[in-house]
């Protein structure tokens, strides 16, 4: 035989060690020395008679590619170590449960988990989502509901509202004479203060402004137990007229308007015309809610305000006594409105004054369920992922079967083995944990970009958050550990080490995993259903119709005090000069003017009587009060329904005119035209306030501060006969904002240089913050829940399926071998697997089911059996079922019958 | 040796077993890379195999612990091949692991006895 020809190995070695990344002189005697064995081995096969080419062929077939990488990277990673425990585990010498054994367990662990780094992956992902998601909501729950507010009596103090029987409302403001009837009447409080947000001008320091100031009683600081960074906050007596002119600046006002003065102090500003001494700057931490809205704190004058018209615009605080609760003060509160109604049937008549906790009027009735709801549900989410994470660790724990067996065999314990087991689960836990934080620190400022509420902006992950993860971690190895481990570690210890010896999984193992499936999918179809309905209702919700269209519309707001303007008509006339400017404004569609922003601002309800009708004191028509100008109808697309709007002959000299919205007619005029009619407005004693008013037109409904609730009965009056110090001005443009707020500020400046001006919103930026409208938020969570569900289930199942499918190759292989097709065997195995998918849809729709009648108060625009959702989200799992215990099957399916039975 | 994708203790354990035959084969003399896989399968009569890509790097690692020491050596009418020599740490390992398999195979005996009892 002729000496087979030498031949040169080098560069194909070098090829394949590409991904081993040696150093180059390393490389070099590692190439020299494989391509000898190489050499070796092709020469001996040639000359054992096999071809030059098959030679060449068997010898590369040694050098394969990932076994190099792998081998190679080993060896790098290789430390001298002292081999893995085998059986008691006592190879350093520690006796079992002591310290250093536990520290073993979790070296091993470590491990073991290096070793398989693609399932070490899949699992940290898994449950790092999961655990996100529940750490998001604990932070919102944290944030809403658990976290003291930020006042030192936050505990003490209860919120006082009124609730009107009539427009179903449940947190209406008081008036002042109900302040002090309260203040007399009661004993369970300390102190009450009441307050109430006013727009004013602040002129005396730079360019004039319009403010948003907090008038309240003197006792405000005491009462709600506010801090203040600078000065003093009121004294007793500093609401009392002649003492009043004092003003305690917002930390945002201070910082913001006086760049942080520090000599801020003793200042003096105008507000309204009138000169007040800056004495205090609050702790920024109050600025929550609309609280974080007011500029300054002012003392409310409340007896000199005793004789004005009983407006319900205050918000009344109290301070229980020590040992007082909510319900006592309501007993007395109950007692009081009996006095109230009895005394004052027409303005009283319909009210119940009653106290609620400061955390209850802080958060909207729905928060707790809205939160509870998406506890429950991330809950779930988090079952869902350990049970994925079980299906790992199961398949994990019968791979090692043959080893916990050998070690059982050597005389480790059971209890060793569970131990081991778990402390591996304990660090993927800890592992997932950590990534799950960094995961929703990534994940909370997007957040926060959904909502404009402040108070959400506040939303971090804090210490509470970290020590709630921290718990998650340590928990949910338990979940998912503890049941494969108790399994593994129980095995058959003959038939584990005889390889290869069973067909199929045992009827047991069966059971267990299609109770996975089960549970898994059930969870997921509960939280899809949950999450459909609560994306619908958030989307109904969004979509409600105002009655007004506020997109493309800029806000502004503007004072006319004196003495520039002491008199309706110089209002009047400046008012009207700066519409027609803003209407000759390139850019701007349309203008208009009102008293306030509709909806946004709290509008008064007025009671009235309608000429020729009598009504008893306790059915006396009430209607929310707005103004307007003619151009509202263009500016925010009310529509007209019946007669007319209001022209520029509605004037003070002309006879006084109303238009009704559709709600009112349907209230006070079912059946009829209200054209024509007349009303005449009461004041809060319930006399006659004016003239008789016509009623000329009917336009569609705008909303009140609710939105789930029906809009209320509307009366506009023009602007031009019932005008007051301060008006808004509405634009409707499509351009860039910022520039247009130029132009209006140009508007506004050229009638009149001096006028104070607020900052200049949108529309609906403005209702977004008056309205809480955190759909966007809410949408993104549960989209987000629902998402990750239908991720993890799909996972779960596809886990699940293949890993039966592979445990039953054996089967499948001789199925093929005996003739079935390969479609038989592929409908065959999907069948069986699909089988415990449909009772977990079963389970799952009645989950969903009972969790969303609990929850049916959150639901608006769909109901606890919304057919689309429960078919649209069943149909998603069941085909994502589907599609996953499929592929699996045919891949088992389609390979030869003897290469399948090989494989075993 | 054929690589079984099992994981944890059962590779580790063909790995144990892997540093043992090298380490035993390295006991009375020195021996290069191609020696050495050629003596496994013939001394298992072909059941234990080492392909190239896994042989030099448990070679590489056990240098690289100590145990044993890789030499280039030129001899006369040869090329140039790298041998390996025992080191005593090596010899020390060896002593420890013979004792741990030997008790390893007593314990998988024993357990075949329970079988066939």
């Amino acid at each position: 035989m002729p000496e087979p020809q030498s031949r040169d190995w080098r560069d194909e070695i070098r090829r394949r060690l590409i991904g081993v990344g040696l150093a180059p002189e390393r490389e070099a005697e590692v190439v020299e020395e494989l391509s000898q064995h190489l050499e070796d081995r092709y020469r001996e096969l040639c000359l054992g008679g096999v071809g030059e080419d098959r030679a060449i062929h068997d010898a590369l077939d040694e050098l394969d590619e990932s076994d190099l990488v792998h081998g190679f990277a080993s060896v790098e990673r290789d430390n001298v170590r002292d081999p893995l425990p085998l059986g008691g585990g006592h190879t350093s010498g520690e006796r079992p449960g002591t310290f250093a054994g536990f520290w073993q367990d979790v070296r091993f662990g470590a491990r073991l988990l290096g070793k398989d780094k693609g399932v070490t992956v899949v699992i940290v992902i898994t449950l790092a989502l999961a655990i996100a998601v529940n750490a998001i909501v604990f932070g919102l729950t944290d944030l809403l509901l658990l976290r003291p507010l930020p006042f030192a009596n936050a505990t003490r103090v209860a919120a006082i509202y009124a609730a009107d029987e009539r427009s179903s409302t449940s947190r209406d403001p008081l008036s002042i004479p109900q302040y002090r009837d309260l203040v007399h009447d009661t004993a369970v409080f300390e102190s009450a203060t009441a307050m109430v947000g006013r727009q004013f001008s602040l002129t005396g320091a730079g360019e004039p402004q319009a403010i948003v100031a907090l008038l309240a009683t003197a006792n405000v600081f005491s009462t709600l137990g506010l801090d203040v960074v600078k000065g003093r906050g009121f004294l007793p007596g500093e609401d009392e007229a002649g003492r009043s002119n004092v003003a305690v600046l917002s930390h945002h006002f201070w910082t913001g308007r006086f760049h942080g003065d520090p000599d801020i102090l003793g200042r003096t500003f105008i507000v309204n015309g009138i000169a007040h001494t800056i004495i205090g700057v609050v702790t920024p931490a109050i600025e929550v809610g609309t609280l974080s809205q007011v500029d300054v704190w002012l003392p409310l004058e409340t007896r000199a305000a005793m004789s004005r018209q009983r407006d319900r615009d205050l918000v009344v605080y109290g301070l229980l006594k020590a040992g007082q609760t909510i319900e006592a003060a309501n007993a007395e509160l109950t007692a009081l409105t009996s006095r109230l109604r009895r005394e004052y049937p027409v303005t009283d008549g319909h009210l119940q004054i009653r106290a609620i906790s400061m955390r209850d009027s802080n958060t909207s009735p729905d928060t707790p369920l809205l939160l509870g709801s998406a506890g429950i549900v991330v809950g779930l989410v988090l079952l869902l992922a350990c049970a994925n994470v079980g299906t790992v660790m199961q398949a994990r724990a019968t791979a090692r079967q043959r080893e916990i067996a050998l070690r059982l065999a050597l005389g480790a314990t059971r209890t060793r083995l569970i131990r081991q087991l778990i402390s591996e689960g304990a660090l993927l836990g800890l592992l997932s944990g950590a990534v799950g934080v960094l995961l929703a620190a990534a994940i909370v400022p997007g957040l926060r970009l959904l909502t404009p509420d402040r108070y959400v902006q506040t939303l971090a992950i804090n210490l509470n958050v970290l020590l709630f993860t921290l718990a998650l971690s340590i928990a949910a190895p338990v979940l998912f550990g503890l049941l494969p481990a108790l399994h593994a570690s129980r095995p058959d210890l003959n038939g584990d080490l005889k390889e290869g010896a069973r067909i199929g999984p045992s009827r047991r193992l069966h059971q267990k995993r299609s109770a996975l499936v089960v549970t898994q999918v059930a969870f997921a179809l509960t939280v899809l259903i949950i999450s459909g309905l609560v994306v619908r209702s958030a989307f109904a919700r969004q979509h409600v119709p105002l009655g007004l269209a506020s997109s493309d519309v800029l806000c502004v707001r503007v004072r006319f005090d004196p003495p520039k303007y002491t008199s309706d008509e110089g209002r009047i006339r400046t008012i009207e000069a700066v519409l027609d400017r803003m209407a000759a404004t390139p850019g701007i569609d349309a203008a208009a003017a009102g008293a306030r922003v509709p909806i946004v601002d709290q509008e008064p309800q007025r009671q009235f009587t309608i000429v020729g009708r009598a009504a008893a004191a306790s059915e006396v028509p009430w209607a929310v009060e707005a103004t307007m100008t003619p151009g509202l109808r263009e500016t925010v697309k009310l529509s007209l329904l019946d007669g007319r709007l209001f022209t520029a002959n509605d004037r003070q000299s002309t006879a006084r005119v109303a238009i009704v919205s559709r709600e009112a007619v349907r209230r006070y005029w079912p059946g009829q035209s209200p054209l024509g009619q007349r009303l005449v407005l009461l004041n809060g004693a319930g006399e006659p306030a004016n003239d008789a008013i016509s009623i000329v037109g009917v336009v569609d409904d705008v909303k009140g501060v609710s939105l789930t609730e029906a809009a209320p009965p509307r009366i506009y009056f023009p602007l031009s006969q019932r005008v007051g110090e301060s008006a808004v001005f509405l634009v409707r443009t499509t351009r860039d904002t910022a520039l247009m707020a130029g132009l209006m500020r140009d508007a506004l400046r050229a009638e009149d240089a001096d006028l104070a001006l607020s900052e200049i919103r949108s529309l609906n930026q403005m209702l977004d913050t008056r309205l809480f409208r955190p759909f966007d938020l809410v949408l993104a969570l549960f989209a987000g829940f629902a998402g990750i569900a239908l991720l993890l289930a799909l996972t779960g199942v596809y886990g699940v399926a293949a890993f039966s499918i592979g445990q039953r190759r054996h089967e499948i292989g001789i199925r093929l071998a005996l003739g079935a097709t390969s479609a038989e065997v592929t409908r065959l195995v999907v069948l069986r697997s699909f089988r415990p998918i449909a009772v977990g849809l079963a389970i799952g729709t009645l989950g969903g089911w009972a969790l969303a009648s609990l929850m049916r108060g959150l639901l608006y625009g769909t109901q606890a059996l919304d057919p689309s959702t429960y078919i649209t989200v069943t149909g998603l799992l069941a085909f994502g079922g589907l599609i996953a215990s499929l592929v699996p099957a045919r891949r088992a399916a389609g390979g030869e019958p003897v290469f399948v039975l090989k494989q075993q | 040796m054929q690589h079984n994708k099992a994981p944890g203790l059962d590779r580790e354990l063909k790995k144990g077993s892997a540093e043992l035959l090298i380490l035993s084969l390295l006991e009375d003399q020195s021996r290069h890379g191609y020696d050495l896989s050629k003596l496994i399968e013939a001394r298992s009569q072909g059941v234990l195999k080492f392909n190239v890509a896994s042989l030099y790097p448990l070679l590489y690692r056990l240098e690289k612990r100590g145990w044993i020491q890789g030499r280039w050596i030129e001899r006369s009418g040869q090329r140039r091949r790298r041998y390996y020599t025992l080191t005593p740490a090596g010899a020390q390992m060896l002593k420890s692991q013979r004792s741990t398999w030997r008790a390893f195979a007593e314990a998988i005996s024993r357990i075949a006895g329970i079988d066939h009892a």
